[in-house]
């Protein structure tokens, strides 16, 4: 393959047929087993809860302009915060890239015509509907106020909020997530096309392989622990009852077996993405390909062994935080790994600056900072100064919204031409980018410095010498409102009014540029056929420095 | 015997001798938790027989004997993560410590009760 | 009904669709055992800190019914395989006949279970300020009993009702005889059975004597 220049193909009318116009009925769309289609009912859904979640914490935000209660009440401030994290979480981030994206890319880039299970694809929809339509039921009916986190007694026997609804609703969309991971690993297993090898797959494929390894074997646990909660609340069966023998410290045993390894359900994917972009924009293929799959796989599997460092303060012993500290270094190699790479495959590349790579770049770093913070709280006697603070909620958003969301947004506008068969306007794009990661930066740096002073988290009234930080980052959260509803804005323009894209308007490599944009129903007019590595930007003896290379980079001669 | 009866036949007998042996099992360990045998080794008895019939319906009802590799990666694969459940969390009851603020050992029954919160 | 009538979109073949299913279903198996992993997990922990009073509070399950019970699942389990393998071979009659007696014996063990858990109550085991039983950690041992129960039944009803549903579908001649379902559908009423031997160990047997 010689190198492709990044032009816009030709303008010219989309197939005849392509997969959104195969049927333009409500009906056909709600009943649909195509997984782009699925893919798009998802993104709508959950750019929905991402608005409302982030119309709660804006709210918050707000009260906490100032270090008095003066905005909202206590209970109603408790409630904002928990709904934030509950839909953010479960109805925002988990499903986010693996169900939009993934559900979209996963089959078109292992050159497959649909997931293996189409209709279970189309009820794991459906169970994200319901779970969500308890939430709604939660929040119209006055929220929750334990915290995302729902730590028993708390929850179990004094909240006052709608707890056995809230945590119903998350038990609904956790099936959604499970039916979901089943799906991709039978997909990624079956149905790759012939000479898809498994080293062959590009790393959104593997991202989107491992993430759905840790959602099988974490989300089922959540499930039992949110019914124990609904068990004891609601039937008085006494699980985590102290007063009976019980241990509330056994609950966060439970729900943190998931919940970390959920926050690498968010991550794992957006590491994808970010292959996926960097590759493109250098021209490179990625530095260390090997590695870079194998600390996928090791982060997913590490993942479910470090959950006992958010209980460093809870009464776990102190033996079980020494290990589970010392896993919690561990698991930083792997990813550690990825970003030396990532920065390694930039080095010497062809780097251009459309707006995807802009959202990578900030993905890289922003990942790089709250990945270090994580490295602070791993620390047993850090941790217990730093626990509840503003430092972890620096550290987990740098991570969650500088880390996922950036990727996440790199992504839509990376595939939104071969989605939507448009182009985006670029500009406006790239200052959404740029406003987004100076909006991060101002919300969330100050946290970490106010965390560090001794900032509780989920307080409502402060000390006065904490404002600044505050009145910073709630300038900073009106910033980043700006940036993520301009994408909104102009991505919808663009589905009307925006330039048509040819089959590869970035000459990316990747089985999903070989076919139209939008693709076919079927994702291609035939099998396609796989003959080499993933991300050949350049033949082996073609390209800059050629001469340069080191001669055992080279692959042998092909006939 | 026509050939179809010998074929259903020979469909019948390995499962047919698979049952006796799980009911067997039972009947032995039902037997074993109403003798005088100690509690150690009552519990003993307990697991391993359930293992065994575990083993024996993974095995020959559910065709783990004649499946490809992958399913039988899949179908350990969930055992494997009960385990690192199970051990990273007892790693932390087993290294408590046996003291309790209220002057009793943590978690005994008589401390049950002691230092309580409201029962519903 | 030939091989044609079963391949569905996206597999090139029958024979992929058979492995894709057995798979998802491990798969799948593999997350139920997680699932009731957490409760096995609970009832470890307070097993451990709590050993005498577990001792007294499953000295109070009804081991007949349990063990009824136990038997009843095991002999299900059997006819499932027998139906499984009927259906593999072809034997129509045979295959439906053993579903149908699958679908009875879970019946039978909800219908026993039923009698049992009339009996729990009529004993006052429920926890609650009225149990009857101290020390007071008697009643998580109690409370896990009725949440593994409870789950499990959930779990077999819904085994029943798929049972049937293949039943009526395979019946009336709706999907083929040869479909992958039936391997699926057996797989998970194992599983339902193996969970079962688990908490007959769990809850019946200890603090017997």
């Amino acid at each position: 393959m010689t190198d492709i220049t990044a032009d816009f193909a030709p303008a010219t009318a989309p197939a005849p047929t392509n997969y959104l116009n195969d049927g333009t009925t409500l009906w056909s769309w709600l009943t649909t087993t195509d997984h782009k289609r699925i893919g798009i009912l998802y993104a709508l859904s959950i750019t929905f809860f991402f608005f409302i979640g982030g119309i709660a914490i804006g709210i918050v935000r707000l009260e906490l302009l100032t270090p008095q209660a003066d905005v909202v009440g206590a209970e109603a401030y408790n409630r904002l915060f928990s709904l934030h994290g509950i839909i953010m979480v479960w109805f925002f981030l988990v499903p986010s890239i693996p169900a939009t994206l993934g559900n979209f890319l996963l089959p078109m880039m292992i050159g497959a015509p649909d997931v293996a299970f189409p209709r279970l694809n189309l009820l794991s929809w459906y169970l994200y509907v319901g779970g969500a339509l308890f939430t709604v039921y939660v929040i119209l009916a006055g929220g929750v106020d334990t915290g995302w986190t729902f730590y028993t007694p708390l929850s179990t026997n004094y909240a006052t909020g709608h707890v056995a609804a809230a945590a119903s609703g998350v038990f609904v969309a956790g099936f959604s997530t499970i039916a979901t991971g089943v799906n991709f690993v039978a997909t990624t297993h079956m149905l790759r096309a012939p000479g898809m090898t498994w080293f062959r797959l590009p790393l959104f494929v593997w991202a989107i392989y491992a993430v759905s390894l840790v959602m099988l074997l974490s989300t089922p646990v959540l499930a039992m622990t949110l019914l124990l909660i609904i068990a004891e609340r609601v039937f008085g069966m006494p699980v985590f009852d102290p007063a009976r023998g019980g241990d509330p410290v056994l609950f966060q045993h439970l729900f943190w077996f998931y919940s970390h390894p959920a926050v690498y359900i968010m991550i794992l994917p957006a590491m994808g993405v970010a292959s996926e972009l960097f590759t493109c924009f250098a021209r490179r293929r990625v530095f260390g390909y090997t590695f870079m799959v194998y600390s996928l796989l090791g982060i997913a599997v590490i993942g479910f062994m470090v959950w006992g460092h958010h209980m460093f303060v809870a009464g776990q012993s102190p033996l079980a935080s020494l290990v589970f500290s010392f896993l919690s270094f561990i698991v930083a190699v792997p990813s550690a790994i990825k970003v030396f790479n990532w920065t390694a495959t930039l080095y010497r590349g062809q780097i251009t600056f459309e707006a995807p790579m802009l959202y990578a770049m900030g993905f890289l770093a922003l990942f790089t900072l709250g990945g270090l913070t994580g490295l602070h709280l791993a620390s047993v006697p850090l941790d217990i100064h730093l626990h509840d603070t503003y430092f972890v909620i620096a550290h987990f958003h740098f991570i969650m919204v500088g880390g996922t969301v950036s990727a996440f947004l790199g992504g839509i506008h990376f595939w939104w031409p071969k989605i939507t068969g448009r182009m985006y306007p670029e500009s406006w794009a790239r200052f959404a980018a740029i406003t987004m990661f100076l909006g991060f930066l101002t919300t969330f740096l100050p946290q970490y410095v106010m965390g560090y002073g001794g900032m509780p988290r989920r307080y409502q009234i402060y000390l006065p010498e904490f404002q600044i930080y505050h009145v910073m980052s709630s300038v900073g959260a009106l910033i980043l409102a700006v940036a993520y509803i301009l994408p909104l804005l102009y991505l919808g323009w663009s589905l009307l009014h925006g330039r048509r894209a040819g089959d590869n308007p970035w000459g990316a490599s990747g089985l999903e540029w070989q076919t139209s944009s939008p693709p076919p129903k079927e994702n291609f007019h035939g099998t396609p056929r796989v003959e080499h590595a993933p991300y050949l930007y350049h033949e082996e003896t073609t390209g800059p420095d050629v001469d340069r290379r080191v001669p055992s980079q080279a692959r042998e001669e092909r006939p | 015997m026509s050939p179809q009866a010998r074929r259903i036949l020979a469909m019948w007998r390995g499962p047919v001798f698979v049952w006796a042996i799980l009911v067997l099992l039972t009947v032995a360990t039902f037997a074993a938790a109403d003798s005088s045998l100690g509690i150690v080794t009552k519990t003993a008895i307990h697991f391993a027989v359930v293992a065994m019939q575990v083993v024996l319906i993974g095995v020959f009802f559910m065709n783990l004997r004649t499946s490809r590799p992958l399913l039988r990666l899949a179908a350990v694969a969930g055992l494997y993560w009960l385990a690192i459940m199970f051990v990273l969390t007892f790693n932390d009851y087993a290294s408590r410590p046996s003291s309790s603020p209220c002057g009793q050992p943590a978690f005994s029954d008589a401390n049950v009760g002691q230092c309580e919160s409201p029962v519903r | 009904m030939s091989d044609v009538a079963l391949l569905r979109e996206p597999w090139p073949n029958l024979e992929r669709q058979r492995y894709a299913a057995s798979f998802g279903i491990w798969t799948f198996l593999a997350t139920e055992l997680l699932f009731f992993g957490g409760l096995f997990l609970s009832y470890a922990v307070y097993r451990s800190l709590h050993p005498e009073a577990f001792r007294v509070a499953s000295h109070e399950t009804a081991i007949a019914y349990g063990t009824t019970n136990t038997l009843i699942l095991l002999t299900s389990s059997l006819i499932m395989t027998i139906a499984e393998r009927a259906a593999v071979e072809g034997l129509r009659r045979l295959t439906i006949t053993c579903l149908l007696v699958t679908a009875a014996l879970g019946t039978a063990f909800l219908v026993v279970k039923g009698f049992e858990y009339a009996e729990d109550i009529s004993k006052g085991l429920l926890p609650g300020p009225d149990f009857p039983l101290r020390p007071a950690s008697t009643q998580l041992f109690w409370g896990l009993y009725w949440i593994m129960t409870g789950v499990h039944a959930i779990h077999l009803t819904v085994g029943i009702g798929v049972v049937l549903v293949l039943t009526a579908l395979i019946s009336r001649a709706t999907i083929p005889l040869q479909t992958p379902a039936s391997e699926v559908i057996s797989l998970y009423w194992h599983l339902v059975d193996v969970i079962w031997v688990t908490l007959y160990a769990l809850l019946y047997l200890p603090g017997r004597k």
